[in-house]
């Protein structure tokens, strides 16, 4: 069975483009479009990964990050931080809340999938 | 009231999300993953390609100087390769697109240390410029020369018509443009403004020098 990546992202265009991305290399991709519905996502799913937006409307990346690693059932999930800002504080500040890397957008299709498979592995 | 410096970096991370989408978009095309593309779409979407890593390209500049501005931009420097931060083939096909040549005489595997980011834009940026500025049919050369403290980079090119009094001007952000010859052969840019940022933020620094027949972007970066 392919591993599950949960995308969080408001910007649905966003979502497309990584799904179409990660899932040419097997995995199996789900879309949240905003913070809550990611959270409710991420306790049924139990994804292996979870690529989260920085800056989102209502709940910001931050806060999601935070709720997740509060939850017993998604505290063990790691979390890559996605990032319109170039500035290497924000990715810092997100690594150091528990993130465990950070891509900026755009992204090198290259990098992406890189940064998941160090992190989870093969899609199967 | 907004403050026009957080006005001016919601709007640039605003559109630097459609910008991302368009891009991401058209690399999916061009890398085969929806399809086999005929020549002539392949060309054109090459081109829309290279249209939107420009404008990317200009979101991070602008994003970038508003950090530094505003004190927000902190530094990561680590140690890679030259070829890390010059996009070689994007380049050549810049330079092929309009009849000119682009040469790196420089080995691409000499060790660097800097902020990747930040040098990927500022080699993008003035080799882009380079290319801009020549007449079709000439060469752009970018030379590297390294000592014991620091790296020196040399981006040399036929001379472009900066009035001698203006030379030490070009970097600043109020620059104006008052001379009639300069007006009609080159114009102010942002991207001069961001290269001189950047490299100072990394204790570097550049100037334009211009001799009879030739101008040179001479910027350098401390080394440890």
């Amino acid at each position: 069975m392919a591993k599950k990546v949960l995308v969080i992202d408001d910007e649905p265009d966003i979502g497309l483009l990584l799904e179409a991305r990660i899932s040419s290399k097997g995995y199996d991709v789900l879309v949240a479009q905003d913070g809550l519905e990611g959270l409710e996502r991420a306790a049924k799913e139990q994804p292996a990964l979870i690529i989260l937006d920085i800056l989102m409307p209502r709940m910001d990346g931050h806060q999601v990050l935070k709720q997740l690693k509060s939850q017993p059932e998604t505290k063990n999930i790691p979390v890559i931080g996605l990032t319109a800002s170039v500035a290497t504080t924000h990715m810092g500040t997100f690594i150091a809340e528990g993130g465990v890397d950070c891509l900026t957008k755009p992204f090198e299709p290259v990098e992406l999938l890189d940064k998941i498979t160090k992190v989870i592995g093969a899609a199967t | 009231m907004w403050d026009d410096k957080q006005l001016e970096y919601l709007i640039i991370h605003d559109l630097r999300n459609p910008a991302a989408s368009i891009l991401g978009s058209i690399q999916l095309f061009l890398d085969g993953s929806l399809g086999q593309l005929s020549p002539e779409q392949q060309k054109f979407i090459s081109n829309l390609g290279s249209g939107a890593t420009k404008l990317a390209n200009i979101l991070a500049e602008l994003q970038i100087i508003n950090f530094i501005e505003t004190g927000k931009q902190d530094l990561l420097v680590e140690t890679f390769p030259l070829q890390a931060v010059i996009d070689r083939p994007f380049l050549e096909a810049a330079a092929q697109r309009e009849n000119k040549q682009l040469i790196l005489n420089c080995d691409l595997a000499t060790t660097l240390q800097g902020d990747k980011t930040l040098l990927k834009l500022i080699f993008s940026d003035l080799l882009l410029n380079a290319i801009k500025q020549i007449p079709p049919g000439q060469t752009a050369t970018l030379q590297l020369l390294k000592g014991p403290k620091k790296v020196t980079f040399e981006i040399e090119l036929p001379a472009i018509p900066v009035p001698a009094e203006l030379v030490d001007q070009i970097f600043n952000a109020n620059f104006k443009v008052i001379h009639p010859e300069f007006k009609s052969n080159i114009s102010p840019a942002h991207g001069h403004y961001f290269c001189k940022l950047a490299l100072q933020k990394m204790l570097g620094d550049i100037r334009l020098e211009i001799g009879g027949t030739w101008s040179k972007y001479i910027f350098y970066l401390p080394q440890k």
